[in-house]
């Protein structure tokens, strides 16, 4: 308490400090105003940085390179795949982060200098005083015998949404009834926890309306996983047999993907499916590791509070490619940790330490169009990492009614409208 | 508990005083406040500006944000998720971003 009070203290000594300088000099500018913030990745961590840095210090120059035009989000993709969601519906463009004064390159980064402090695209070099890498995931198509990128092409993993979601939603819509679909779970840390048992669901969702004697197995590289009570009791709900999950310690690791007859075989057991949604084990995006900010894991350490990389000083990692410990990756927590990380780089920028404390996470996952179920978290920022306030939080109580779980979905499809105007549109 | 809140209200007084400076039209810090509703547009839309079932906390005053904040923390209110969401924060912070949404309302 006293610390907190006397953090708090000192934060408002700050502001009367800086009240002091704007009076004895004037129109100048502080020290954070006027400069440049590259940020590299257009998702929901890297649109957010550069929105809110450009929102809370105007003066600052801000640069997002991100090579798409549009931004196929990961979250809702699952909808697609369960046949009541188009593309379009999830495809936005960058028309509201050019509107809020922030220059938009779509072009490729495609090395980073941490010596010169530039970013490279294919046609032009950006000069930074803070970076913000938000490169998301890249898959490790080495990871597992017999994958590869052309093997993602049969058997889609549909993890980055898009084309990839495109062509696993036409593989089930060819499926014969009485079809088995596979989907291969990779063991954590990977993007979004919750994400497999929603398209489990989603999946599930389509085919019982539709081929209703067709079956949905899941190969877990886990034994739990997250709201795993709430989809569990949604599932003998809705789908009875019809979903089979098969934990780790069952199956055993995936020793090889033979794409060609979409089967993946375990330790103990070979599973061939109609249609083989392959999740393959994941790392930080490409420039994160051209840049060295990612470590041996494939993922980059960061500090908690700055959220600067512990690897390339000046370099700040949010999202999906961060060690962010306490927080799982998704888009709730990339765009929270966004908007610590654009206060911490004013706070560098302006010579004080940062004072982001507070960051969170919320989460939605439908089990029909109409059941819905979340997990939510706020975080405390400590040197630990990206603590859970005690005794807040959790997932959606259990046993509750259509009426509750419809309340949910709702709210779920209210998440989805905000973060993205406040990320995007 | 008390000292905490008063010293967020005389934070925010003193970013208030320093937006309103000619020449510091860039403010180069938000206030705690700012920053801590950030965190709320996720659900509530940006600018606490809801257009679904979501509650929009632009039409409320910061007084009856605060209260339905407590009310949900306290499970005095029925609810599904800002019963767990709001076990996350102080009173210091409620108070905060209570006093973050009057003041842009202004």
């Amino acid at each position: 308490m006293l610390t907190a009070t006397r953090r708090q203290f000192l934060r408002y000594a700050g502001a009367a400090g800086a009240t002091g300088a704007f009076s004895l000099a004037g129109c100048a500018t502080p020290r954070g105003a006027g400069g440049k913030v590259v940020v590299i990745g257009g998702g929901f961590g890297g649109a957010t940085a550069a929105r809110y840095v450009k929102r809370w210090s105007p003066n600052t120059e801000v640069t997002l390179v991100e090579a798409g035009k549009t931004y196929a989000t990961c979250p809702f993709s699952n909808y697609v795949l369960g046949g009541f969601l188009t593309m379009d519906k999830i495809t936005h463009d960058y028309a509201g982060v050019t509107g809020a004064g922030v220059k938009v390159v779509h072009e490729a980064a495609v090395a980073v200098d941490t010596a010169k402090r530039q970013v490279k695209t294919a046609s032009a070099t950006f000069d930074y005083d803070r970076l913000v890498l938000a490169p998301g995931i890249d898959f490790r198509f080495d990871a597992v015998p017999g994958y590869s990128e052309a093997a993602a092409e049969l058997i889609p993993h549909a993890w980055k949404a898009g084309p990839q979601t495109v062509l696993l939603r036409r593989q089930l819509e060819a499926m014969a009834d009485g079809g088995v679909v596979v989907i291969a779970v990779p063991p954590a840390p990977f993007r979004c926890p919750p994400g497999p048992y929603e398209r489990t669901s989603m999946i599930a969702w389509y085919l019982k309306n539709n081929k209703p004697r067709s079956k949905v197995i899941v190969v877990d590289g886990s034994d739990s996983f997250s709201k795993q009570g709430l989809f569990l009791e949604g599932w003998k709900q809705h789908y009875g047999a019809m979903i089979e999950w098969v934990p780790f310690k069952t199956a055993g690791k995936v020793v090889e993907v033979d794409a060609k007859n979409r089967t993946v075989k375990t330790d103990f057991e070979s599973y061939k499916g109609a249609v083989l949604n392959f999740i393959p084990p994941q790392k930080a995006g490409a420039i994160a590791h051209q840049a060295g900010a990612a470590d041996k894991s494939g993922w980059c350490p960061i500090d908690f509070k700055t959220l600067e990389s512990k690897l390339v000083k000046n370099v700040h990692v949010i999202g999906d490619a961060a060690i962010a410990v306490g927080m799982p990756k998704s888009g709730s927590a990339a765009n929270t940790q966004a908007k610590a990380c654009a206060l911490a780089i004013i706070d560098l920028m302006s010579g004080r330490p940062s004072s982001a404390e507070v960051t969170s996470n919320t989460c939605y996952s439908l089990v029909t169009p109409s059941h819905g179920i979340s997990v939510t978290s706020v975080h405390t920022i400590t040197d630990k990492g990206f603590t859970p306030v005690k005794d807040s939080g959790g997932v959606s109580p259990a046993g509750r009614d259509a009426e509750f779980r419809k309340l949910e979905a709702d709210y779920a499809r209210g998440w989805y409208a905000a973060i993205v105007k406040d990320v995007w549109t | 508990m008390k000292t905490r809140t008063i010293w967020s209200v005389l934070q925010w007084v003193g970013v208030v005083a320093l937006v309103a400076l000619p020449g510091a039209a860039g403010a180069e810090q938000p206030s705690v406040g700012a920053v801590l509703a950030s965190n709320c547009y996720i659900c509530h839309g940006p600018g606490g500006t809801s257009e679904s079932r979501v509650p929009s906390l632009t039409r409320l005053s910061g007084k009856a944000i605060a209260e339905a904040v407590r009310e949900a923390r306290d499970g005095k209110k029925p609810g599904t998720i800002m019963a767990r969401i709001a076990k996350g924060y102080t009173e210091a912070q409620i108070e905060a971003i209570a006093a973050y949404f009057d003041q842009a309302k202004q």
